[in-house]
């Protein structure tokens, strides 16, 4: 039986969701604010805002008439903090009209749902991202063969900790690369899960590493890079979007790792993660070079389709080309929302000026669709 | 005898004490100058500087703040960090050697 729920639940969903995303957002100066964003394409989101919300309404509505689950369409999307990421075109649409508006207010309440398959807190409202429950992180603990730094020498612990920093640090930004400042479409970070003796297990999975929006991605020999640590007295936490922020480097800290590529193969020794490293770096270089050489238009074209590429799945399963439409590389081509992006992006910099408070009243209000005009 | 002067003060990003010889880049078109263990003194850490960040011991910074692109990816790369000091592309030479100071957010040189 479907559980029906009330006005006032939906209400207080809602109220809950844009406080969250106002709160990992709001407070800081927007141009100093991670993320930063590359080339700063981010006025592409108010292009790409009603386009593709509006194509993420429309392929989980026909899912769902079709009898796909919610449990199902999320399994699609790969992962939690990659559906949350399609909240910050919310901020970006233009001049909806009543259907548009509730048609965002039924999308709003699915990428929740969609959210709450993974998440113990859809809204990691405690600062901590927990998708994985106790069985699983059991599971993984006694199946993976976990380095333990505390029982080789020093200097070769330390030599573990620079590399486990390093492999983490380049793929960081090697996702950048990739996705631009929504870089979370291929990176799930997640923990911190409790252990015993006060230890912690912290997840950073970075996947899709190879997505055929760019050629030089292509060269990477693996897919898929997951960091599996086990720490002692570490200090992060995760927002909404499944971002984490910690005040110090969290490797001093790693008592035990595992690495795995593709899920598959166990990456330990030192010669075995330099070659991990080495392909990553490789491969940014090329990226780096690749994307530098690009026309600004093309960078704004590339960061649209990041965007699409979430979608990808969902479209994929509807035999559907998930390409985004080229009316939206028009309408930057000849800068036909110039005026509209221009008024948006100004109450964006007038949050310089507000306090944290002030500001998270703002942007919750400028997200929610049962606001936006 | 050796005395410290301050060259910059900026924001404390990431903490460690690092002595190496700068490499100033100042955008992307000077990526190739870096050399391994070099301090990346650059404007503003972005994702297109990644091969000249992962080669750095050291990053400094003229913008960014506390939760910056730069402070973020040091404090995940566990490299010492300065951000914000406003002037680093303009008053650090290129290829001298001086101190990161990540803790108290100082560059300085010993003379």
């Amino acid at each position: 039986m479907v559980k029906e729920v009330s006005f006032t639940e939906k209400n207080n969903t809602l109220d809950r969701l844009f406080n969250s995303v106002a709160r990992s957002i709001g407070g800081e100066p927007p141009f100093y604010i991670w993320p930063a964003p590359l080339s700063t394409p981010a006025e592409c989101e108010f292009y790409l805002a009603n386009e593709f919300l509006s194509a993420f309404h429309s392929a989980l509505t026909t899912l769902k008439n079709r009898g796909r689950s919610s449990a199902e369409i999320a399994k699609m999307l790969k992962a939690p903090s990659r559906v949350a990421q399609t909240l910050w075109p919310f901020g970006h649409t233009t001049d909806l009209n009543g259907a548009k508006r509730q048609n965002l207010v039924d999308l709003a309440l699915d990428i929740v749902e969609l959210i709450s398959t993974y998440r113990q807190d859809p809204f990691n409202e405690d600062g901590r991202n927990i998708i994985w429950n106790d069985s699983r992180v059991n599971e993984i603990i006694l199946s993976r063969s976990f380095t333990k730094l505390e029982e080789i020498p020093k200097e070769q612990a330390e030599e573990y900790r620079n590399l486990l920093a390093k492999l983490s640090g380049l793929a960081w930004l090697y996702c950048e690369l990739l996705y631009f400042s929504i870089h979370e479409v291929g990176q799930e970070f997640h923990g911190p899960y409790d252990l015993e003796e006060n230890r912690v297990l912290l997840v950073k999975e970075y996947y899709d590493l190879r997505p055929e929006i760019w050629e030089f991605s292509g060269k990477l020999p693996y897919n898929k890079v997951s960091l599996m640590g086990i720490y002692e007295k570490v200090d992060i936490n995760f927002d909404f979007f499944g971002r984490n922020n910690s005040t110090k480097p969290i490797y001093p800290a790693c008592r035990e790792f595992c690495i795995t590529l593709d899920d598959d193969v166990e990456c330990s020794g030192v010669a075995q993660i330099e070659q991990c490293i080495k392909a990553l770096e490789e491969v940014s270089k090329i990226g780096s070079m690749e994307i530098a050489r690009l026309p600004r238009l093309e960078v704004m074209a590339k960061f649209v389709q990041a965007y699409y590429f979430i979608l990808k799945p969902l479209h994929e399963r509807l035999g559907e080309q998930w390409l985004p439409p080229h009316q939206i590389y028009e309408d930057m081509l000849h800068g036909t929302k110039k005026e509209i992006v221009e008024r948006l992006y100004e109450r964006f910099r007038g949050m310089e000026k507000k306090s944290r408070e002030e500001s998270i009243e703002i942007l919750s209000k400028l997200f929610d669709p049962r606001y936006r005009m | 005898m050796k005395t410290t002067k301050i060259l910059l003060k900026g924001i404390p990003a990431n903490p460690g004490i690092v002595k190496g010889i700068t490499c100033v880049i100042p955008d992307y078109a000077q990526i190739d100058k870096m050399r391994d263990g070099y301090i990346l003194v650059t404007a503003f850490s972005t994702p297109l500087l990644t091969p000249a960040i992962i080669k750095a011991s050291a990053m400094v910074t003229d913008r960014g703040g506390i939760l910056s692109h730069g402070a973020i990816v040091a404090r995940e790369l566990g490299i010492p960090c300065v951000v914000g000091t406003e002037k680093a592309t303009k008053e650090i030479q290129d290829n001298i050697e001086v101190t990161v100071d990540g803790e108290r957010g100082l560059v300085y040189r010993e003379e």
